[in-house]
């Protein structure tokens, strides 16, 4: 019986290899995977009436992308959406487990297109390029000084120079392809309609003499190019809206989503197109016809203001990420915040008769460590880039190259989408409606509608939303011209059940008026009475306790309803309104680092926050 | 003999042995010792190698230098072969160790598993599956926002109103924005509305009666539990993907260590460490577990 066995099995051994070595292609990274993919029953999905708010990642990065890699990522993109959905997953690098506290509603894995071919040879031991010399040091780096080297090696002197250029052990096109559709793969097995949304989409990561102009690109559905775009084949963003159009002609639905502008070396919100001529109203076309949310804040910072050119927004000094200054050649402009954008983009339309820069608001992270939505403070254990920030003391003295130190990036932002239904169509509609809102890591929620039939005050939230909708629009949406009549906002937020109390909500209003452009913030709704008479409000004395990391809930309110009316209204104004929620202070990560882990963050890191939301704008736009 | 047909290693030695028949029937004519054969699958495979590095054909003199490339890696590594060159070389040894496994694994997929091994998997792997608990409730919050000490007024009602209708009781509450009455709303999705401290802290209340106050970032609240229901395992057709994808992961780990087991019995594993570095015990202790 024995020598039968050995016999059969050496038998099968060869019959199998010299007949079947197309077979075993693939296998390594598919092998998880069944063929036949059919979603479970649909008849359970819950229909919300008035939307709901669903939470989720649209920034993250697996073992996919080149240099997650490098810094010792193994997850791929199933590991990663598992993680999503509440599971603990083991990071190779460290030995540690993580496991969100609550799981997201949907998610998207955005790895770099760049060298996702690279990638797949470097993980498929039947590539031919599996035991190429540089492929074979990518799988050996071993911790941050021999990842450093490689990373400085392939991806900033390559990818960050003005013409990036594949590898050199790059297979072709068809090493792209099965990379792409591995992770195509692995977002459909995981997507589970009513439940968990899980979205197509890559990274084009276009970043000419380091200004960033890096874009995620989302799919509403299964119909997918057979290859992303990369910022080797599309130099800039007008290449990459082209490519967007002629999938859309073959009938793809995307859209393109841009971040860190704050890194941008002033080339995001640009005066000129790439060829230098000032932006006309073609280009302004395409942006606004193919980007219609921004990633307002992420990992490497916040992009809606910054101190220095807002010196009257007493809360501009948030995460900032303030040494992006010392990297790379970068410099701080106000042309790179988002608030800027939008109130550019108010001339553009009056100039152009079209805004290029109407956006509205989502959050992510950018982790690439494959740590979908890691966004709370006190869960900040694993870092956000790999080796370079893994443990309380690489965050201590590390920088990530290229962009700032560790202890300034942030443990990244949520999207909240408002969906009538937790699926992938209904989720996409929302950002491309721009029905969506971002905040800093905690789930509370926010709303924002316009429309010139409002009540003064409501009773209950049903009858409130429910107006909110019939006699006008939401946020992301346009409030049409009345001239005869003054529009009213309805502004509501709700905290998140498992977090600090709210501060307040503001109205952040922009606005062009005789060539100029302005903006004016407003409190509509405050907690604990500290509104005076003047107008000015009482800073909060809620406090947090630095050797406990507890806040202090006895202040704040859970929940804000109101009606507000703007004070300054003018019909024949261009204007924008967005809604930006504040949150109690709480203990900041680096915090909670020298809580946990003992260690000392120099004095000028902040100890606590006041997380936020921003709800994306509704534009007024008379002619 | 059920057990027996269950035995993946049976399952194995039954497709080799249909597998081996195959190979006779297909590779009769092409046997023979020192010639080589440039058929239409090598030379496709050729040119289309050369395609994808070079985004065109070959003209037909570089296919004639690819072949004669090929043709030199080929008879090199005959003649390699037959000098045992690939002896003890780690690369050949990682490599063909791991297209063993790519084998098992390629085996364990064509076993497609019938809906009473699935229905097994999930007995076996029960608190993987569980639902959450489920409940049809209602409740109100003494919020904070609107009260000096929102746990007394919530202590205050609940004595009160031991016996008010639900219409009444509904009432007594802050308006905030949450249904007053859920119906089978299950514990997961409780968390996410209220936290995971308030939907933790139903599973011992009892059914029936105003219950609380139960805290949860909202404030307190009284709760009326009209209906629980305990975990449950989902019917197979409801998660006839997830199971599937997560029984032929388990079954294709068990297939693999099944066959290193039985390939490994074929060996005697001696343990011959006579440097006095290591300690004679822990040179037996390994002898002992290499073996098992």
């Amino acid at each position: 019986m024995k020598t039968l066995k050995t016999i059969l099995l050496t038998l099968l051994f060869f019959s199998i290899l010299t007949n079947c070595k197309k077979d075993s292609e693939n296998k390594s990274e598919t092998e998880l995977l069944t063929d036949g993919v059919n979603h479970e029953k649909t008849s359970e999905i819950l229909y919300f009436e008035n939307k709901e708010a669903f939470f989720g990642e649209t920034h993250l990065h697996t073992k996919y992308s080149l240099d997650a890699f490098i810094g010792g990522n193994r997850l791929n993109a199933s590991q990663a959406l598992k993680f999503a959905q509440g599971e603990e997953v083991l990071l190779e690098s460290t030995g540690k487990t993580m496991q969100l506290k609550r799981p997201l509603d949907f998610a998207a894995v955005t790895d770099h297109a760049e060298y996702i071919g690279e990638m797949y040879s470097v993980l498929s031991p039947n590539s031919k390029a599996y035991n190429n010399e540089q492929a074979k040091s990518l799988r050996e780096v071993n911790g941050l000084e021999e990842g450093l080297k490689l990373f400085v090696e392939l991806v900033v002197k390559n990818n960050r120079s003005s013409k990036p250029q594949h590898l050199e052990f790059y297979e072709g096109t068809m090493s792209t392809m099965s990379a792409w559709e591995i992770m195509n793969k692995q977002t459909e097995l995981n997507y589970k309609p009513g439940k968990f949304t899980t979205l197509h989409a890559f990274e084009w990561s276009g970043a000419p003499n380091g200004g960033n102009l890096h874009r995620n690109i989302i799919f509403r559905d299964t119909i997918v190019p057979d290859l992303p775009v990369s910022y080797i084949e599309a130099n800039r963003e007008t290449e990459l809206w082209e490519w967007l159009d002629n999938i859309s002609r073959n009938g793809s639905s995307v859209l393109a989503i841009p971040h860190n502008s704050n890194a941008s070396k002033g080339m995001m919100f640009d005066e000129n197109m790439p060829n230098g001529d000032p932006i006309t109203k073609e280009y302004a076309e395409m942006r606004q016809k193919y980007e219609r949310t921004i990633e307002i804040m992420q990992i490497k910072g916040a992009s809606e203001v910054h101190p220095n050119f807002w010196p009257n927004d007493e809360f501009a000094n948030f995460e900032n990420a303030q040494s992006l200054e010392n990297y790379s050649g970068r410099s701080f402009e106000e042309k790179n915040f988002v608030r800027y954008a939008l109130k550019k983009g108010l001339q553009y339309e009056d100039e152009l008769g079209i805004n290029p820069y109407k956006l509205g608001f989502n959050g992510g992270t950018d982790n690439h460590n494959g740590l979908m939505s890691n966004v709370e403070e006190d869960n900040y254990s694993s870092g956000s880039h790999g080796y370079v920030d893994a443990t309380a003391q690489d965050r201590v003295k590390n920088t990530v190259d290229g962009w700032a130190k560790a202890y300034d990036i942030n443990p990244g932002s949520l999207t909240g989408v408002w969906a009538p239904r937790n699926t992938r169509e209904d989720i996409w509609d929302g950002l491309y409606n721009r029905e969506t809102f971002s905040t800093s890591g905690p789930r509370m929620k926010v709303r924002l509608f316009a429309g010139y039939e409002y009540k003064d005050s409501y009773e209950d939230y049903n009858s409130f939303v429910k107006d909110g909708y019939a006699k006008g629009v939401p946020m992301g949406g346009d409030l049409g011209v009345d001239l005869e009549k003054t529009p009213k906002f309805l502004v509501w937020a709700l905290k998140d059940p498992m977090n600090a109390n709210l501060d307040r909500i503001q109205i952040i209003k922009g606005w062009y008026e005789n060539g100029e452009l302005f903006e004016k913030t407003y409190d509509v709704a405050v907690s604990d009475n500290r509104l005076k008479t003047d107008g000015t409000i009482t800073p909060t004395d809620a406090k947090v306790n630095l050797t406990t990391g507890e806040f202090d809930n006895s202040k704040g309110s859970a929940n804000f309803m109101t009606t507000w009316t703007d004070p300054d209204f003018n019909p024949n104004n261009k204007s924008f309104y967005y809604a930006r929620v504040l949150q109690l202070p709480t203990a900041r990560w680096t915090q909670w680092d020298e809580i946990k882990e003992g260690v000392k963050y120099p004095d000028n890191v902040a100890k606590t926050i006041q997380e936020r939301a921003w709800s994306s704008p509704i534009w007024y736009s008379p002619k | 003999m059920k057990k027996l047909l269950k035995d993946p290693f049976l399952h194995f030695i039954l497709i080799g042995v249909i597998l081996f028949a195959l190979f006779r029937l297909v590779n009769q004519t092409t046997e023979t010792k020192n010639t080589i054969v440039i058929n239409d699958f090598d030379i496709e495979n050729i040119i289309s190698t050369w395609e994808m590095q070079w985004k065109r054909p070959p003209t037909e003199q570089e296919i004639q230098n690819l072949i004669n490339v090929n043709l030199k890696q080929e008879i090199f590594y005959q003649e390699a072969l037959k000098m045992n060159l690939d002896h003890n070389d780690e690369i050949i040894k990682r490599r063909l160790s791991q297209k063993m496994q790519f084998l098992s694994n390629d085996i364990a997929a064509m076993i497609k598993p019938t809906d009473a091994d699935l229905e097994d998997y999930i007995q076996k792997n029960k608190e993987k599956y569980l639902t959450p608990y489920s409940y049809s409730l209602y409740q109100i919050i003494f919020s904070p926002d609107k009260r000096d000490n929102n746990l007394k007024d919530a202590t205050d009602v609940l004595n009160l109103n031991k016996n008010t209708s639900f219409e009444e009781m509904k009432s007594k509450g802050d308006a905030l924005p949450f249904n007053y009455h859920f119906t089978n709303i299950n514990a997961d999705e409780l968390a996410l509305q209220f936290g995971t401290q308030f939907s933790e802290a139903l599973v011992n209340q009892e059914l029936n009666n105003w219950v609380g106050p139960i805290p949860s970032g909202f404030g307190y609240h009284l709760v009326f539990i009209t209906q629980k229901t305990k975990p449950e395992l989902p019917k197979l057709e409801d998660i006839r993907k997830e199971i599937t994808r997560d029984y032929e992961y388990d079954y294709q780990k068990e297939l693999n260590e099944s066959i290193y087991q039985e390939l490994k019995k074929q060996y005697d594993i001696r343990i011959d460490i006579k440097s006095p570095d290591f300690d004679p015990e822990f040179v037996k202790y390994l002898q002992e577990k290499l073996n098992n």
